[in-house]
């Protein structure tokens, strides 16, 4: 082998890294676990083209497999219908009734492209892009990944037994302390010794051994990055702290280097492969579907274009897209007018505003049943973009979408200044505890003396807390000291300008601007978990993965504050002076329902609000008894809300709640059209008037802030259930917690993305099914066509079909769907006319591309 | 003080997505850039249509100009740098000679 006369410089080494990193979206730590797409950077690709792609680099496909589709569609899951009503969507001459011969057979392009989807050779994905070690020595190439793995645990997690030094970067610590490993040979060490200060020259220097320039020491650098894609994704979250991908790649580099026998080439063909399809086993399979001889010439000439317009990543396009129809026609709502009252409505006892969280959806149902309470969605954050500062003293958190930046922080307080200190002091103090104890346990010597000495303490304790975790519960909270009143300050650190544009935005973003209630509860959420690391995946992603009871509170007291309703009348928006607005909590495992201040609710508000609470727990009650059936182990002897109170209580329980698994849809609209229907926990569920929006700017806002959100966690639902080894956190009960930047599976290997399987299915069968988000807007064509051409993000996702936008002027409009051509009429109602998606029917829409 | 008594720099400007500005700032100062100014929200029309703007609860899909100085034996290597960046991510790079008159803050 000849060495490169020039390998590249370090800057353009370094900038192939940043390039090749996109390959995988960074991954948030386990306090801030934010949802969001693996593999976001290909949402820039078509749907079909990504599909190739990240089979290529990652080794996987992300959709159900080809067979298993198939297997549905014979068992009816996926109809003839809805079958062909996909492939006429992706391929315009599908739906062509011209004649073709083949081989003496008359048929149509559909016909012989519905063979296809039925009987040629599965894709499949290849193995993810291989390194030199991978291709040479699969042992090696082991042992690199465990080696690097435990140098970024070592940098990122707390390991208590060795630490970099301060200010000091990854690369330098790896070249001082791997040089002492006594595991490797005196050649390695003395290679890492003598490897060059600037990691990137170092990747030359492996760049230059294996020969490689341009576009294979690109896929060179991807291959390393994505040979370790969890470690990876947590190295570009926290890339200006001195860990970066270049030090990562150049450790994994040397050491493959210094590691593999110094005489070893890579064997040809280049290392970069691609998953090939045989194409005339595709035609003899197609032909023989046909019934036509598949050895003849002119059979095979006949299908050969035919089949080429659709490629296997196409076709297995078009399964997702004819898997999908049947859930966006369950979910989609009604092409019907919305029967109206003739007269004035009468005043709701209350409006109760919920997250848009899929998880809201049954509870609202529930809610609305009992009566005299209108709900209404809005992302979790209120429109409060915050950071929290809480009372107990802990760490400011940003609590609102991560796509913000928090605009002020918000502090907690109270005027019981003796009682708060007191609460503080005593927090501090179990705190101060915890912390020690978990120092004794995570130390090399103490774990010994210390089990000898509070082993029967802890030992019992933990008996008690495993057999009666409710009992154990109730215990640690009468031993607490209760917290005093607290208010936060949102009416004094957003000016009253802020206050006016963030209170009348989300008024016109929910289409709540008359008819106000005498209450308006404002319900954030949180989910009440035990001893579960992805706890915050469970809380609100509008308040970046944080309980939402900040946002509520502050969101509230700018509705209530006086000044700021004055100024919304002044812009039309009247909040009558008896309407009072209130914080509440729901706990997502519980059904519970909490109003945040209740001292702060005057008496002429009381009985009101009692009767809304008795509501609240009407609603709590029908809620768990209708989820709770759906959780493995349910039907416990003391009642669906028993049971959920053990499962927030026990550290033992895998199931807590089922999270947003299921999710599907994001419905913009009026609830007027969604209510009534059990759209089974699976629908985002944003409200919205046109009428009150006369601007479209809260549309815009709705399309490109919450709908965002929610497909981001459409994204990494689907991923972890198509691509759980990949893209999934594993079992629960393998999962070892490093600081709090993730999980392992067991002792080592590559940190875990996604959520844990127990998010997404049961046993070996997923309960997610990975359904492209199906959006629903009810509001003016034009309207939307403006937020498309304006906003580069949404319409990324929608052309590339990585959302399935349907939209409708109102109620009982058809739904019209942004495909190939622009807006088409998408029947999804009508079974008996499956094609309805039929090109002539277009309005042809130029869009920039 | 005149023209003629400035130094010599090069300016190197880039358009990204504000989710990439983490990583091409960091990029830059690997490549010896001291620092860089980050203007938010900027808007355009480029081939792929309009582009930018601010938007309400959305940081994350707006645009940054990100704009640096540094002294033009430096300019290669952070142009070679960013260019295989921009040719998998949308946004442009403009580089053109400047004048600065305190030259100890970019060289």
């Amino acid at each position: 082998m000849t060495a490169l006369t020039s390998p590249p410089s370090p800057a353009v080494i370094r900038g192939w890294i940043a390039a090749a990193g996109r390959s995988i979206s960074p991954h948030f730590p386990l306090e801030t676990f934010i949802a969001r797409n693996p593999v976001a950077d290909y949402e820039t690709l078509d749907w079909e083209e990504a599909i190739a792609r990240i089979a290529r680099d990652h080794g996987i496909l992300m959709s159900l497999p080809e067979q298993r589709l198939r297997d549905l569609h014979a068992r009816g899951r996926i109809s003839p219908a809805d079958l062909r009503a996909a492939l006429r969507f992706a391929v315009p001459e599908a739906g062509s009734s011209r004649v073709l011969r083949v081989g003496g057979l008359s048929t149509t392009v559909g016909e012989v492209l519905g063979h296809d989807l039925l009987v040629a050779p599965p894709m499949t994905a290849a193995s993810p892009q291989p390194t030199p070690a991978a291709r040479l020595s699969p042992r090696i190439h082991a042992r690199v990944d465990d080696l690097t793995s435990r140098w970024i645990a070592m940098a990122l997690g707390t390991a208590p037994w060795s630490r970099m030094g301060s200010g000091e970067s990854m690369w330098a610590a790896w070249r001082r302390l791997a040089a002492l490993d006594p595991t490797l040979s005196r050649r390695v060490r003395s290679g890492i010794r003598n490897s060059s200060d600037d990691p990137a020259a170092a990747i030359g220097e492996a760049l230059a051994r294996w020969d490689l320039d341009g576009i294979a020491a690109e896929s060179f650098l991807r291959a390393h990055i994505l040979a370790l894609p969890g470690w990876a994704a947590l190295v570009r979250h926290t890339a200006t702290t001195g860990v970066d991908l270049t030090a990562l790649v150049a450790i994994r580099a040397t050491l493959e280097r210094l590691l593999l026998p110094s005489g070893a080439a890579l064997p040809e063909p280049g290392w970069s492969q691609t998953a090939t399809v045989d194409d005339a086993t595709r035609i003899s399979a197609v032909a023989r579907a046909l019934g036509v001889d598949a050895t003849a010439s002119e059979v095979r000439t006949a299908l050969r274009p035919v089949l080429s317009l659709i490629d296997p990543a196409a076709r297995l396009a078009v399964w997702q897209e004819a898997y999908e129809r049947k859930v966006a026609r369950e979910l989609a709502p009604a092409t019907a007018p919305v029967l109206r009252p003739s007269e004035p409505k009468s005043r709701p006892l209350a409006q109760a505003v919920f997250c848009i969280d899929t998880r809201s959806e049954s509870y609202r149902r529930h809610l609305e049943a009992l009566g005299a309470v209108e709900t209404l969605g809005f992302a979790g954050f209120f429109a409060a973009p915050i950071s929290f500062r809480p009372a107990d003293g802990s760490a400011e958190v940003a609590s609102c979408p991560v796509l913000l930046t928090p605009r002020v922080a918000i502090t907690e307080s109270s005027v019981e200044r003796d009682a708060i200190a007191r609460w503080k002091r005593q927090r501090a103090a179990r705190v101060e505890r915890d912390a020690t104890i978990d120092a004794l346990k995570e130390s090399t010597v103490a774990p010994y003396a210390f089990a000898e000495t509070a082993g029967w303490v802890l030992g019992a304790a933990s008996a008690v807390r495993t057999l009666a975790p409710e009992g154990w519960r109730a215990l640690v909270s009468r031993m607490r000291p209760s917290k005093p009143s607290t208010h936060v300050d949102a009416n004094v650190v957003f000016t009253l300008e802020e206050r006016v544009l963030y209170a009348e935005t989300a008024l016109r973003m929910m289409g709540l601007v008359d008819n106000f209630a005498p209450i308006v509860l404002l319900t954030g959420h949180g989910a009440s978990v035990t001893n579960n690391p992805f706890a915050s995946s469970l809380q609100c992603g509008a308040c970046g993965g944080h309980e939402g009871e900040p946002n509520a509170r502050a969101a509230a007291m700018i509705f209530n504050d006086p000044e700021t309703r004055d100024a919304l009348a002044g812009r039309g928006i009247v909040i009558p002076a008896d309407t009072l607005f209130v914080a509440a909590q729901m706990d997502t495992v519980t059904d519970e329902v909490t109003l945040l201040e209740p001292w702060a609710i005057p008496a002429t508000h009381e009985t009101a609000v009692l009767e809304l609470t008795r509501r609240l727990e009407a609603a709590r009650a029908a809620d768990t008894a209708d989820r709770g059936s759906s959780l493995p182990g349910a039907g416990g002897r003391h009642g669906a809300i028993r049971d959920t109170e053990r499962r927030s209580a026990d550290w033992a329980e895998a199931y807590p709640e089922w999270g947003l698994v299921g999710n599907a849809a994001f419905i913009v609209g009026q609830r007027s059209i969604t209510a009534g229907a059990d759209l089974g926990r699976r629908a985002f569920l944003h409200s919205y008037d046109a009428a009150a929006d006369p601007d479209g700017s809260g549309l815009e806002t709705i399309l490109t802030a919450p709908m965002i959100v929610a497909q981001w966690i459409n994204a990494q639902y689907s991923a972890s259930t198509v691509a759980p080894d990949r893209f999934g956190a594993g079992p629960k009960p393998l999962h070892n917690a490093i600081g709090t930047v993730g999980v392992l599976s067991g002792y080592g290997g590559d940190l875990r993305l996604g959520l844990p399987w127990q998010s997404v299915g049961v046993g070996r069968s997923a309960r997610h099914e990975p359904i492209r988000l199906q959006v629903f807007v009810e509001a003016p064509l034009a309207r939307v066509n403006d937020i498309i051409d304006a906003s580069e993000a949404v319409r990324t996702l929608v052309i590339n079909r990585w959302i399935t936008l349907r939209v409708r002027e109102h109620d009982s409009a058809r739904w019209m769907r942004w495909g190939r051509y622009g807006w088409q009429a998408d029947d999804l109602d009508t079974h008996d006319h499956p094609g309805a998606l039929a090109p002539e029917q277009s309005t042809t829409k130029e869009i920039p591309r | 003080m005149s023209l003629t008594e400035l130094t010599p720099m090069t300016k190197i400007e880039v358009v990204v997505a504000s989710d990439d500005v983490a990583e091409v700032s960091a990029l830059m100062q690997s490549l010896g850039a001291r620092g860089y100014t980050a203007i938010t929200g900027v808007a355009g029309v480029g081939h792929h249509g309009p582009r930018g703007g601010r938007l309400l609860f959305n940081d994350h899909d707006t645009l940054t100009l990100l704009v640096t100085v540094v002294a033009p034996e430096k300019a290669d290597a952070i142009v070679a740098g960013i260019r295989p960046v921009l040719d998998h991510a949308s946004g442009v790079m403009f580089v053109s000679p400047t004048s600065v008159s305190r030259a100890d803050y970019f060289a």
